[in-house]
């Protein structure tokens, strides 16, 4: 499902136009992003939970050098699906659907 | 610093920037939740613009271990959930980190397989024996021979004196034959001289084996400083052999060109040619071995040789068979400073100078297009239209074509 269809699926949801259903979108996600870069916890029930993860620097070997490389400290964003919705989606597999 | 807001704080900043109400922002962020899930059911893929892409990934069934009791467990085939944000939101969120760059490490150093120890306290270091433990050493023995020569003379006595006397002489030849620690006047001589001698030598064993030792690492700097010696002297010779022919091939060069003075030089040459071997022409002139050192490049070395920056593609001309890249010169590279006497007003000294852009040409050729390009330029400038003729063969095809572009204009 691309962005557009995602739009239509929000629109058919609330009864809106596509037109307003993608700036509500726009401004929902620079909100979201608004929190994660102020590295705050964001909690939808029944979801998930969207966050932050800090991953120290670390040592590790580099095959395409052929040496240790000393990899920099990064920040991430992550998702963390809810237990419910883990569940769910569990073991549908690909071919049953 | 771990903050977290709740829905309901969600929905009320939703509703304030939106401008909707809270039941309006409630309702589209519940249909938010409700369109991606719907997305994963039917695609299971859903991708939202500026957050990320929303993903099903399906795990074959494996074997697993619980880490608690070891044992082997079967892990059933399942679906992750997978979330990948976008690159704004990861820069977004990395902006911290994000100048930081990996780094190569360098080589570790090699350990030695045995690790030094170290001394505890109660531990301590086997050290030699000191003069006075050698004093208990040799004491400890004598008391021996006292008790093994005390039966040998008793039984001696029962043979008779002549065995005595010849005791005493034997203990006379050992004496003076060897150095060992002077014996007490109490303690008779000993029955059998190589007893003693054994007893002896284990006490000097430990300084003997000393001795040997130290003389390795000596023979070693000794033959490391002959083959340095050699080395230079042989550099020295190489350096001093052209230093005799200088004048002469000047005073060769302004014969040529200068008619004024031409019977003075010639007089002067056929002086020196009786007494200075002859040179060729073509050969070069070396006016001195320079010793590169830590960030030193061609332009401070030509300017101390030269006086001026400009000539230092001489120098690299000179040493271009052991040099590569020019810009990166090692330290402690032994270069030879050709000697000069350049006059750009004639044709073959600009020949000259375009023969020794060329080579930085070559030399950059592998590394840098666009600084062996400008080289190539240089030699061109000062040599029109004769860099392509005499030595095209030196140039790879891009760079003639290219510099056959700038020859037409």
């Amino acid at each position: 499902m691309n962005h557009s269809e995602f739009i239509k699926e929000i629109s058919s949801r609330i009864d809106s136009t596509d037109v307003f259903s993608k700036q509500e979108c726009k401004k929902f996600v620079a909100l979201l992003t608004e929190y994660l870069d102020n590295d705050v916890h964001v909690l939808i029930p029944d979801f998930g939970s969207f966050g932050t993860e800090f991953k120290d620097s670390k040592i590790a070997y580099n095959p395409h050098h052929k040496a240790k490389v000393k990899y920099p400290p990064k920040r991430l964003a992550t998702f963390t699906p809810a237990g419910a919705l883990r569940q769910e989606f569990r073991f549908k597999s690909p071919e049953n659907g | 610093m771990d903050k977290r807001i709740t829905y309901q704080e969600l929905v009320d900043t939703f509703s304030d920037t939106s401008g909707m109400t809270k039941t309006q922002s409630d309702a589209f962020i519940k249909a938010f939740r409700d369109a991606v899930i719907a997305g994963l059911e039917k695609d299971r893929k859903v991708s939202v613009s500026g957050l990320g892409i929303f993903e099903l990934l399906w795990v074959e069934e494996r074997e697993g271990r619980n880490p608690q009791t070891g044992e082997t467990i079967m892990v059933e085939a399942h679906n992750r959930i997978l979330f990948k944000p976008t690159g704004s939101l990861k820069s977004r969120v990395n902006a911290a980190y994000e100048e930081l760059t990996f780094e190569i490490l360098p080589d570790e150093p090699i350990r030695s397989s045995s690790p030094t120890k170290l001394l505890d306290e109660d531990s301590k270091p086997e050290v030699s024996p000191t003069s006075e433990k050698l004093d208990e050493k040799v004491e400890a023995i004598q008391e021996d021979y006292i008790k093994d020569n005390s039966i040998v003379h008793s039984e001696e006595d029962e043979l008779g004196s002549s065995s005595i006397e010849n005791q005493v002489q034997e203990n006379a030849e050992i004496e003076n034959d060897e150095e060992q620690t002077p014996i007490t006047p109490s303690l008779p001589a000993p029955t059998s001289a190589e007893s003693f001698k054994s007893a002896q030598s284990t006490l000097k064993k430990p300084v003997s084996e000393k001795r040997t030792t130290n003389w390795l690492p000596v023979i070693i700097v000794g033959i490391v400083s002959i083959i340095t010696l050699v080395i230079i002297i042989s550099q020295a010779q190489m350096g001093n052999k052209p230093a005799t022919a200088p004048p002469q091939i000047a005073n060769v060069e302004t014969q040529k060109t200068e008619s004024s003075d031409a019977k003075e030089t010639v007089v002067e040459n056929d002086v020196k040619k009786e007494t200075t071997p002859v040179l060729k022409e073509n050969e070069p002139v070396f006016l001195a071995i320079h010793q590169s050192k830590k960030d030193e490049w061609f332009y401070s070395i030509a300017r101390k040789y030269y006086g001026t920056e400009r000539f230092w593609v001489f120098i690299y001309q000179a040493n271009s068979n052991i040099l590569g890249n020019p810009d990166t010169l090692l330290p402690n590279t032994t270069l030879r400073i050709p000697e000069l006497s350049i006059n750009l007003d004639l044709e073959s000294d600009r020949i000259k100078l375009a023969k020794a852009y060329l080579s930085v040409y070559q030399g950059y050729s592998k590394n840098n297009q666009t600084k062996a390009r400008k080289f190539l330029m240089q030699a061109h400038n000062v040599h029109p239209n004769g860099i392509l003729k005499d030595h095209r063969l030196e140039i790879e095809l891009s760079d003639a074509a290219w510099l056959s572009l700038f020859s037409k204009k």
